[in-house]
């Protein structure tokens, strides 16, 4: 089952997003975070792109396009906050972030 | 030699999939963050997305690496130069990531789901360019305001301000 290239893509796509599940959560550091973001966005992407290669009509891989877009508008907008934040307690450790009040 | 490069794309971003779980140095893992998705990258082009794989080099590995980067310089202060970092919650997040592998594990191995052939499209610039201009013009203008929007925040939040 593992020589379909298909089935092997969607493998590989289900691992980077199962990986990147488990950066988001088990780090403790913010960008590490944003780091399995994007991993989890890459596997959704691998799969997109798999589908849309039996497709005449490249819908995948215009979704793509969009997907890839919105992810560095996610990274560029998440720096930002997190110099402000950091700016504000001195670390980026996510659990040092307990206070709402400026 | 096409099935033998598969298999090498696919080998190298797991491995450097699991190294990034592994690691605890900031800096190696904005590295091999660059070489997974160089990695992907390599996979959209044996999958015929010649178009996307050049976007995912010019926008993951040019823009958002270097962003991350100066993110790492900019907030993390060490004295012997390397950042590190730790992990917490590892059960949980062994917890979900476990179960999304099974899930998704039942869901592709699902014997409903087959393959058919592979439709090798000959312009495929061209395609994507057309369709974005005319079926998906609505979401081309918007994704270019968001860009807009999102370039004007980001400046804006970034500033020094006079309080903080």
């Amino acid at each position: 089952m593992m020589r379909d290239p298909v089935t092997f893509g969607l493998f590989i796509g289900g691992f980077l997003f199962c990986i990147g599940l488990l950066i988001v959560i088990i780090k403790k550091n913010a960008i590490f975070v944003f780091i399995g973001i994007e991993l989890m966005l890459n596997g959704a992407n691998v799969n997109l792109v798999i589908f849309s290669e039996n497709d005449p009509n490249l819908q995948g891989q215009l979704m793509g396009v969009f997907v890839i877009v919105l992810a560095a508008a996610e990274s560029v907008v998440g720096l930002a906050i997190l110099l402000n934040v950091f700016k504000y307690f001195q670390s980026s450790n996510l659990n040092d972030f307990n206070q709402l009040k400026h | 030699m096409i099935e033998l490069l598969t298999y090498v794309f696919g080998a190298l971003i797991v491995v450097s999939g699991l190294a990034l779980v592994f690691t605890n140095n900031l800096i190696h893992a904005a590295f091999l963050l660059a070489f997974c998705l160089l990695n992907v990258a390599g996979f959209y082009v044996i999958h015929h997305a010649n178009f996307l794989a050049i976007v995912q080099i010019l926008i993951y590995a040019g823009g958002i690496l270097i962003l991350l980067a100066f993110g790492i310089m900019l907030t993390n202060r060490s004295e012997n130069g390397k950042v590190l970092t730790k992990n917490h919650l590892l059960f949980f997040g062994l917890l979900c990531a476990v179960g999304m592998a099974m899930m998704l594990y039942a869901l592709i191995t699902n014997p409903k789901t087959g393959t058919i052939e592979a439709i090798q499209s000959v312009e495929q610039v061209t395609q994507i360019g057309m369709r974005l201009l005319t079926q998906y013009i609505l979401a081309f203008e918007l994704i270019a305001f968001l860009l807009l929007v999102v370039l004007v925040g980001a400046a804006f939040t970034g500033k020094k301000s006079y309080d903080a």
